[in-house]
C-alpha cells in the first residue's frame, strides 16, 4: 500500500512541478495549492502513463527501466521547476470568503463528505469497479503490466473475442490502463483491487479540486463553491466508484478549458498545459480524440480572430507529445476492432437519413437528462436559478476566448449526438449502455464554463472599508472630496 | 485600523442559498438511493470469487497459453468475468493448442458434457472449473 501511495505521490509531484513551470503564483496560497496539485494530478497521470507506454513499447517489460524514465522525468520536471519555475505573483480577488459566504463552506464541506462516503461504500459493495472497467479497462491493464511478451495482448485483436465483437475493444487508447499498469509495477503486485480504486479517486478529487480552485480564481468564492457543490449533485457522484475512463476524461476536458481561461486572465504560456491536457483526453478515450479536434479548432478560431498566433504554437506545443503517442498507437498498434471501424460512408448516410434516430435520440437525452439530477434538484435547474438571480456578466458574453470555448463544449454535445446518429450499434442498447457517462464527461466543463459567464456574488457586492480611528467611512470621505472637486470645478 | 464590511444582494444570497440547498438534496438523494443499492448489488459479477474460482488453474497453464472457452451459460459478464480472472493466459474461440477452459454454473457430468462436444475431461479444479482437450489435438 505504501508503494502505491509512493506511486500516486510521483505522478502528482510531476504534473504538479510541471503546472508551477508555466502557471504564476496565485495569492491566496489555497487557491494556488488546490489548483497546482488537482492539475498535477492529472497531467501526472497522463505523463507517467505516456512514458510507462513509450518504455514497454520501445524496450519491453522492464521493471527497472520503467522506474529508471519515471525518475528521469522527474528529475527533468524537478530540473525545470527550480530553473523557470514562474514566480510572478498574481493576487486573486473574492477567493477568500467574507460574511455570510463561510456557510457555503459548511454546505460543500457537506456534499463533499457524502461524496467520499459514497464513494468508499461503492467501492466496497463492488472493489472489481462496474463492468467496463474489469472487462476493458482494468482488464487491459492487467495484461499491459505483465513482466512477459504477454503485455501485447492488452491490445490484441483476440481480447474478449469469446464474448463478441461488441465486446472487443482493443484499440481503446490506454491512458487509463498503462497507468494503472504503472502502478501494478510499482506495487509488484498486479491485479491488486487498490490500484485501480486509488487512480478512481484520484480523477475524481482532481476534477472538484480542478473546478473549484479555477473557480476561484477565475470569479471567486462563491461561485467556486456554488459550482462545486452542483457538481456533487449530479450523477457523476454515481460513475466515480466505477473505475471507467469517463471520469478521467472529464478531468481533461475541465482542466483543458480551466487552463485556456487562466491563460486569457494571467499568463499565455499556460496554453501549454491546456494542449497537453486535451492531448490526454485524445490519448483516455476516442471521445477525447474528437475533443482535441474540436477545442483545437476552437483555439485556432479564437487566435485567428484576436491576429495572436502564438496561441495556436502553445497550444499545439503541449498537445504534440500525446497526440503523437494516441496516432501512433491508433494507426500503429490499435486493432481495426472499433465500433466504428466497420462503418461505411454509405451506411452513415442511410443513418442520417433516419429520422426516428434522431426523435428517439433526443428522447433518451432527455431522459437521460433528468436523470442527472434527483427531481427539481438538476444541475440544469440549478444553472438557471444561479444564472436568474446572478446574470450573465454581459463583457463576459463579448469575450472571444469565453464564447469561443462555450461553442466547443456545445460542439462536443454535438458531436455526441451524431455518433449516435451514426452507430453501427443497436440505438436504444447504445444509448442505454453509454449516454449516462458521456453527461458525466461533459458536466465538469459545463460547471466550469456557465458559472464563469455570470456575475458572481462578491462582484454585485458593496464592499465599505471603516476606519475606526474617526469612525468615518472611506466611502463617506470619497463623496465629500468628490462633491469639493464638483463645488471647485 | 481598519474593518472591511461586505454587504451581499439580498437577490445573490437568495439564489446562492437556493442552488446549494437544491444540489445539497440532490446529493443525498443520490447518497440515499446508492447506498441502498449497493447493499444487494454487491460485487454483482463475482469477480473476486472467480479469481479463487480459477487460481488452481490458472497455476496449471502457461502465463503466454491461448486457450477456448465453454460454459453451460452463454452470457458475456461470465465470459469476460472468466478471462479477467484467467489474464494472462487468453481465451479465444479457436484455441492453437486444443486445451478448453469448461466454467459451469451446477454440477453435472462434466464428462458427459465434454464428450457432447468434442471435448475430453483433463482435469476438475472444482467450483465447476474444469480444462478439456479437443478430442484428436
Amino acid at each position: 500500500m505504501l508503494l502505491l501511495a509512493l506511486s500516486l505521490v510521483s505522478s502528482t509531484a510531476i504534473g504538479y512541478l510541471l503546472a508551477s513551470v508555466f502557471l504564476p503564483v496565485y495569492k491566496p496560497a489555497w487557491t494556488d495549492l488546490l489548483l497546482k496539485v488537482s492539475l498535477g494530478a492529472g497531467l501526472g497521470a497522463g505523463i507517467t502513463s505516456c512514458v510507462y507506454f513509450v518504455v514497454r513499447i520501445s524496450i519491453g517489460p522492464s521493471r527497472v527501466v520503467a522506474f529508471a524514465a519515471e525518475f528521469l522525468s522527474l528529475g527533468a520536471v524537478a530540473g525545470a521547476f527550480w530553473l523557470a519555475r514562474n514566480v510572478r505573483h498574481v493576487a486573486v480577488a473574492h477567493a477568500m470568503p467574507r460574511g455570510l459566504l463561510w456557510w457555503l463552506l459548511i454546505g460543500f464541506a457537506a456534499a463533499l463528505a457524502m461524496a467520499a462516503d459514497l464513494f468508499a461504500d461503492s467501492t466496497a459493495s463492488n472493489p472489481y469497479g462496474a463492468w467496463d472497467a474489469w472487462a476493458i479497462w482494468n482488464s487491459r491493464a492487467r495484461f499491459f503490466a505483465q513482466p512477459n511478451a504477454t503485455w501485447s495482448r492488452a491490445f490484441s485483436p483476440l481480447l474478449n473475442q469469446i464474448a463478441g465483437a461488441g465486446a472487443a475493444h482493443g484499440d481503446y487508447p490506454m491512458l487509463l490502463s498503462s497507468y494503472i499498469a504503472r502502478c501494478w509495477t510499482w506495487m509488484d503486485a498486479i491485479g491488486e483491487v487498490a490500484a485501480p480504486i486509488a487512480t478512481a479517486a484520484l480523477f475524481w478529487a482532481a476534477t472538484i479540486g480542478v473546478l473549484v480552485s479555477a473557480l476561484a480564481i477565475l470569479r471567486g468564492w462563491s461561485t467556486a463553491m456554488i459550482s462545486g457543490m452542483i457538481l456533487l449533485g449530479t450523477a457523476c457522484l454515481l460513475v466515480s466508484p466505477w473505475q471507467y475512463a469517463d471520469t478521467p476524461i472529464g478531468l481533461y476536458y475541465v482542466s483543458t478549458f480551466a487552463l485556456i481561461l487562466l491563460a486569457d486572465a494571467d499568463s499565455k504560456g499556460t496554453l501549454v498545459l491546456a494542449g497537453l491536457a486535451a492531448g490526454f483526453a485524445g490519448w483516455t478515450k476516442n471521445e477525447g480524440l474528437l475533443f482535441a479536434l474540436i477545442v483545437t479548432a476552437a483555439v485556432v478560431v479564437s487566435a485567428f480572430i484576436a491576429k495572436n498566433w502564438r496561441r495556436i504554437g502553445l497550444f499545439a506545443a503541449g498537445a504534440a507529445a500525446p497526440m503523437a503517442i494516441a496516432t501512433y498507437f491508433k494507426f500503429f498498434m490499435a486493432p481495426p476492432t472499433g465500433t466504428f471501424a466497420q462503418v461505411s460512408p454509405g451506411n452513415a448516410m442511410h443513418r442520417l437519413m433516419e429520422w426516428p434516430r434522431y426523435v428517439e435520440i433526443i428522447k433518451a437525452f432527455w431522459v437521460e437528462g433528468l436523470a442527472q439530477g434527483a427531481g427539481v434538484a438538476n444541475p440544469v435547474v440549478c444553472l438557471a436559478v444561479m444564472g436568474a438571480f446572478l446574470k450573465f456578466a454581459p463583457e463576459r458574453l463579448r469575450n472571444l476566448v469565453m464564447i469561443s470555448s462555450l461553442g466547443a463544449l456545445l460542439a462536443m454535445y454535438a458531436g455526441y449526438f451524431c455518433t449516435y446518429v451514426v452507430t453501427p450499434l443497436d440505438l436504444t442498447w447504445h444509448l442505454n449502455t453509454s449516454l449516462d457517462r458521456l453527461y458525466a464527461q461533459l458536466w465538469p466543463s459545463l460547471l466550469l464554463l456557465v458559472p464563469a459567464m455570470f456575475r458572481s456574488a462578491e462582484e454585485v457586492a458593496t464592499t465599505t472599508v471603516t476606519d475606526q480611528r474617526d469612525k468615518v467611512t472611506r466611502k463617506a470621505v470619497a463623496k465629500k472630496a468628490k462633491r469639493m472637486v464638483q463645488r471647485s470645478s | 485600523m481598519q474593518t472591511i464590511t461586505v454587504r451581499y444582494s439580498a437577490r445573490a444570497l437568495l439564489g446562492l442559498g437556493t442552488v446549494a440547498l437544491l444540489s445539497l438534496y440532490g446529493t443525498y438523494t443520490f447518497y440515499s438511493q446508492q447506498t441502498e443499492r449497493n447493499i444487494v448489488q454487491k460485487d454483482a459479477f463475482q469477480i473476486g470469487a472467480e479469481e479463487q474460482h480459477f487460481a488452481a488453474l490458472k497455476r496449471d497453464l502457461a502465463p503466454d497459453a491461448v486457450v477456448g472457452y465453454i460454459s453451460d451459460l452463454n452470457e458475456a459478464g461470465i465470459q469476460l468475468a472468466a478471462q479477467y480472472a484467467l489474464i494472462p493466459i487468453l481465451l479465444v474461440d479457436r484455441p492453437p493448442g486444443g486445451l478448453v477452459v469448461g466454467s459451469f454454473s451446477r454440477p453435472m457430468d462434466y464428462a458427459e458434457f465434454g464428450r457432447s462436444h468434442g471435448l475430453e475431461l483433463i482435469k476438475d479444479y472444482g467450483f465447476g472449473v474444469i480444462l478439456f482437450r479437443k478430442v484428436g489435438k
